[in-house]
């Protein structure tokens, strides 16, 4: 049962990625919060490589710090969503037909058909509203999808012979899910949810637009991108740049992680 | 026997699904009667309002009540404007779905040209597809409907489908809709072609001299439905509410527009009604594939087909 | 038949002055046909043309061209006469007799059921309007339950009637108050109080303000969808020879990007320009730049606006760490940087523009607004330990900014605060609960002289709204009370001043400043008139013919 080539590619690439997102900050030595009114909207120069915003700050230094801010809490809640939906999800696909199974589809195909922006609205209006927050409500709502993967593969590999094997030579049941099933779903599973990562960090900025997220005035990589359409006439370097850094980061993953004309793991 | 059991657990799904948006939305500290008389309003006024709303009466006749009025297609009146919301969202819903249907349109053109196209085209148009896919909605959205109001004869909308400029003015959103599902469905297809094309059937057909045409077309589609489909069916609901973005920035009035301002307002009723239809559809459409699947693969029992 | 000489010469003769005459019949013709358009593009869309019920600034501005009402606000900030053609006022200010136009029709309708579809407006229609916006459904109510007597009584359901509304023959209508009010008519002169016919709310009719909206004022309503109204000129408005414009069309353009280009392609021609396009539009000193300057004509108009950094007085006790608040925060600066200095500081909430404002509004208070030095004493002798002070912004244009500045500012004295971004209704709720610190808002006053803002925003009877920060004066009380019995405006507007210096003196907010609005229109048309209530009086706009 070696771990897969992919999987441990793409865990290498998450781990560097939120290593270096505690490194970002000391690139920049200005100050992201740093307020200089009579220098807002400057041209992309050398003092300013991506321009000043509309109250003066510079870009580079709020994109760095957005970056940081924004990919470290999206990893995690993709993290959360991966563990919950993977665990739940094989538990249920385990225990396939019983009822376990029946309430776990129930629950789930709830939640998925509820407008996820509703539950975010909702439960942010109760709770104050501020990154952290929204992005532990994230988690608990965006495990449904690695969760109906994970059932579904679990399903299809507990008539596979290995399994059967395992059983018949009197392995307890906990010790066939984890050892013998579990693997070859984490595969498919962690595909997919690694696939919603760029959906995660774009979230983030459809979140700014009801004001939930990150609040003013720290700098997130979406919001920045949301905030800079508005002057996409007069000051275009404000939306494109954090928009070009986002590309970056996905072409990266996408890369590194490369499932193109492998095997299918389509769902 | 089978088909009341999947009758009884539908509805059992929708009546949960009112009931937690019903309990959700009274545990979220608002005042309703507030809202709709505005903050200018005297407090006795504010009361009596509420009377009138019935929002004093215990939850449970609240629900059994709301649970009467929807038998009978009363979604009740919204909040802010007083409108009936059955007939507000069913109207919406129309604009919703001629949207949606122009996006599967674009969905099913690209599909097309990934089945039949070659290598090259494929490749550019994946890239394409990518730069988009890797920006945010809203990012690639404004963008493209600058270029669209830029260059773009029809860029003028009524706010319903009327004259035939109504029509054109949806092309543009319809293909911003269509970006992400175009991605998704594309890159699932193109997998499962590649790895059924090295299985021995096909290499059996194409021994046995059938068209390249009619071995895609027939035999590698076949397969590859199943679990096409499936994706397929996580992104149909999502296009409706989650078309708010596209329907934001180009000014179309329909479903999502109407849940972000309804969620703003915190106009209940209305959203009440908008989660109601969203998951009649959502049952809908999980209804119509758990169908399909046996058709399409006859080697799928329904009972073991994986939802 | 011989075809004599003399006929010749006829037939000639005719057939020269047909040929002559044609272009000029066709000219004509050609005038008549060809309608002028105005298509303005806005925002959000529009919901039920309800006078009653309408809360939007959206929809005003097309309910707006429909109603009218007794006494309408001119763009200089006199009150002139609509459907009231006079009016006379008893000495103690109580009781106001309007005579009523008697050539004013309702726009054609099926309500009314005579052949002419129309009818003339009567003080019963009059009565029956006003007491519409008495009721408990109407929002502007709280504008009037303050004054008419009888109205309190009738918006809580204790009399069925508004004993201060009177009829006194079928053109005069008289309105009592409950005390004296010298200014009553800068009460009334708002859009908001449109007449409309009696029959909406004998005979209340399902579709009012959806398809069926009858008003008075120069145009009226033929299709109304959420993203389009579309106004023709009313033929029989009572102002002969006006409206100019044939027809209006509001469209709903949600994006201000796309709204922009789309008065650049010429597809609307007018077009109110949002903070985040300033930048585009004029340069930093507030002038238009040259791309501009030829296709479109560029006006500013000052509403009776008022930004402020609201200050929750129950919450935020200390006086010395309020005063060093707003010490520390430099109005200019944001003017001329934010605002691209379209927009004045105003050290107090009464709008430099109302009328009776003394001229020399330079330094009409001798106290510094912005003085760094003075703010870091405050906040010594003040008990301030350094705790977060929350701020609430809101999601309308600029507020966030603002706040994000001001939160800078205060930092640099050692005031340290935390920014809470919500959506405007939200914020509106919190400050209806009184649970705020510190927020960013705004107030577009409707009335036109001091009096009853003073009376909304500083009284201790009207916390927690309009008084969102919770000031409580007795004594300031009696002095706004003292204010109804000043006939003279310009003593009153002193008055007022002196009131106002003493409210500020206790800091209930840092007002910040009245911000300026620019409109960008079609350089074809001309004679656009926005008054103080930042209504567009478009029956005087007019389209150059060629």
């Amino acid at each position: 049962m070696r771990p897969n080539r992919h999987i441990t590619n793409g865990i290498l690439f998450l781990a560097v990625l939120f290593a270096f997102t505690f490194l970002t900050p000391m690139l920049s030595s200005q100050n992201p919060l740093d307020i200089q009114l009579k220098q807002n909207f400057q041209n992309p120069s050398v003092e300013h490589p991506f321009g000043t915003d509309e109250l003066g700050r510079d870009v580079f230094t709020r994109v760095l710090y957005g970056f940081s801010t924004t990919i470290r809490v999206s990893i995690l809640a993709l993290c959360a969503s991966f563990v919950i939906g993977i665990t739940l999800g094989s538990i249920a696909g385990f225990f396939y037909g019983s009822l376990i199974d029946m309430t776990f589809n129930w629950h789930v195909s709830l939640i998925f058909c509820l407008p996820f922006l509703l539950l975010m609205a909702s439960i942010m209006s109760i709770l104050t509203p501020n990154i952290v927050n929204a992005y532990i409500v994230l988690a608990c709502v965006m495990w449904v999808g690695p969760a109906r993967i994970a059932r579904a593969e679990v399903i299809r590999t507990r008539m596979l012979e290995h399994v059967l094997a395992s059983r018949a030579m009197g392995n307890p049941e906990w010790r066939i899910l984890f050892r013998d099933i579990m693997p070859a779903t984490l595969e498919s599973s962690f595909i997919f949810a690694l696939s919603y990562f760029p959906e995660i960090i774009g979230l983030e900025a459809g979140l700014s637009f009801l004001g939930l997220g990150v609040q003013p005035p720290d700098p997130g990589l979406g919001k920045m991108i949301f905030d800079g359409l508005n002057y996409i006439y007069s000051a275009w370097w404000l939306a494109f740049c954090p928009a070009m850094v986002l590309f970056v980061i996905i072409l990266l993953t996408n890369l590194f992680i490369g499932y193109r004309g492998k095997r299918a793991y389509g769902f | 026997m089978r088909f009341i059991h999947t009758f009884i657990y539908y509805l059992s799904l929708q009546i949960g699904i009112m009931l937690f948006t019903f309990v959700l939305f009274h545990i979220i500290p608002t005042d309703p009667a507030r809202i709709i008389l505005g903050p200018y309003a005297d407090e006795t006024q504010v009361e009596s309002a509420r009377k009138e709303l019935g929002l004093d009466k215990p939850l449970l006749v609240q629900f059994a009540d709301y649970l009467y009025g929807v038998s009978r297609f009363d979604f009740g009146k919204s909040y802010t404007d007083n409108r009936p919301v059955y007939q507000e969202v069913c109207a919406k819903f129309k604009l919703s779905l001629f949207l949606v249907f122009l996006s599967l349109l674009f969905v099913l053109l690209y599909c097309f040209v990934v089945i039949a196209g070659d290598r090259r085209i494929n490749s550019l148009l994946k890239l394409l597809n990518f730069f988009f896919v890797s920006m945010p909605t809203f990012f690639s959205g404004t963008i493209i409907a600058v270029l669209v109001f830029l260059y773009y004869p029809f860029t003028a909308f009524s706010g319903e489908l009327e004259s035939m400029y109504d029509y054109l003015y949806m092309v543009p959103p319809a293909f911003v809709l269509a970006l992400y599902p175009m991605a998704i469905l594309a890159r699932i297809l193109s997998q499962q072609i590649e790895s059924i094309s090295e299985s021995p059937y096909i290499k059996y057909v194409r021994v046995n001299g059938l068209s390249e045409w009619q071995i895609r077309f027939r035999h590698i589609l076949k397969n590859a439905m199943i679990p096409f489909l499936a994706a397929f069916s996580n992104q149909l609901p999502m296009l409706f509410t989650g078309a708010f973005i596209v329907e934001i920035i180009f000014s179309i009035p329909a479903i999502g527009s109407l849940l972000v301002t309804s969620i703003l307002q915190k106009d209940f009723p209305m959203l009440q009604g908008i989660v109601i239809v969203n998951g009649v559809f959502f049952i809908l459409i999980n209804f119509v594939f758990e169908i399909l699947y046996p058709l399409i693969d006859p080697r799928i029992n329904s009972a073991n087909a994986s939802k | 038949m011989k075809i004599t000489n003399c006929f010749k010469r006829m037939l000639i003769a005719h057939i020269f002055t047909a040929l002559f005459l044609t272009p000029v019949i066709i000219g004509l013709t050609g005038a008549e046909a060809k309608d002028s358009t105005l298509i303005i593009g806005i925002e959000n869309s529009i919901s039920k043309l309800d006078p009653l019920t309408m809360k939007d600034p959206y929809t005003f501005r097309v309910g707006w061209q429909i109603f009218e009402g007794l006494v309408g606000l001119d763009e200089n900030g006199n009150t002139i006469p609509k459907l009231a053609e006079r009016w006379e006022v008893s000495e103690d200010h109580k009781e106001w007799t309007f005579f009523l136009r008697k050539d004013v029709f309702f726009q054609t309708s099926d309500i009314f059921d005579n052949p002419r579809k129309t009818r003339k407006v009567t003080g019963e229609d009059v009565l029956m309007s006003l007491t519409g916006y008495c009721s408990s459904r109407a929002y502007p109510a709280f504008m009037l339950l303050d004054s008419i007597k009888g109205a309190r009584e009738y918006n809580q359901g204790k009399a069925d009637r508004v004993e201060g509304l009177q009829i006194i023959d079928p053109y005069t209508v008289k309105i009592v108050l409950r005390e004296s009010e010298p200014f009553f008519l800068d009460r009334i002169n708002s859009p908001w109080f449109g007449i409309f016919p009696k029959e909406m709310i004998q005979a209340p009719n399902p579709s009012w303000g959806e398809t069926v909206v009858v008003g008075t004022g120069p145009y009226k309503l033929v299709k109304k969808t959420d993203n389009i109204a579309i106004l023709n000129r009313n033929k029989e408005y009572w102002r002969k020879g006006f409206p100019k414009i044939d027809k209006i069309v509001f469209r709903v353009i949600r994006n201000d990007q796309l709204r922009f280009l789309e008065l650049r392609k010429g597809n609307i021609n007018f077009m109110l320009i949002p903070k985040s396009l300033l930048p585009e539009v004029v340069d930093s000193n507030g002038a238009i730049r040259e791309t501009y300057k030829d296709d479109f004509n560029a006006e500013l108009f000052s509403s009776f606006n008022s930004h402020f950094i609201g200050i929750n007085l129950s919450k935020v006790t200390d006086k010395h760490l309020r005063k060093a608040i707003s010490l520390a925060i430099n109005r200019q600066e944001i003017v001329d940087q934010v605002l691209r200095k379209l927009g004045k500081v105003n050290i107090g909430t009464i709008p430099l523009n109302m009328q009776g404002f003394p001229n020399s509004e330079k330094r009409y208070y001798q106290t510094d607004i912005f003085n760094m030095a003075m703010a870091r004493e405050e906040l010594k002798k003040s008990s301030y330990n350094g705790k977060e002070i929350e701020l609430l912004v809101h999601d309308k244009e600029g507020s966030q900014e603002i706040g994000e500045i001001v939160q800078f500012y205060l930092k640099r004295i050692g005031v340290a605060i935390k920014l809470v971004k919500l959506d405007y209704n939200s914020l509106l709720e919190k400050m209806l609960k009184g649970d705020t610190e510190l927020f960013n808002f705004f107030a577009d006053y409707v009335f036109s002289s001091p009096e009853p803002l003073l009376s909304n925003m500083f009284t201790s009877s009207k916390i927690p709204i309009p008084n969102v920060w919770a000031f409580d004066n007795k004594t300031i009380d009696k002095e706004i009370n003292s204010l109804r019995h000043i006939a003279n405006r310009e003593v009153s507007f002193q008055r007022s001043l002196s009131i106002q210096k003493q409210i500020l003196d206790a800091v209930p907010a840092a007002f910040l400043f009245q911000q300026r609005n620019l409109i960008l229109y079609d350089s074809d048309f001309r004679n656009l008139k926005v008054n103080g209530y930042f209504h567009y009086m478009l029956d005087e706009i007019e389209k150059k013919t060629k």
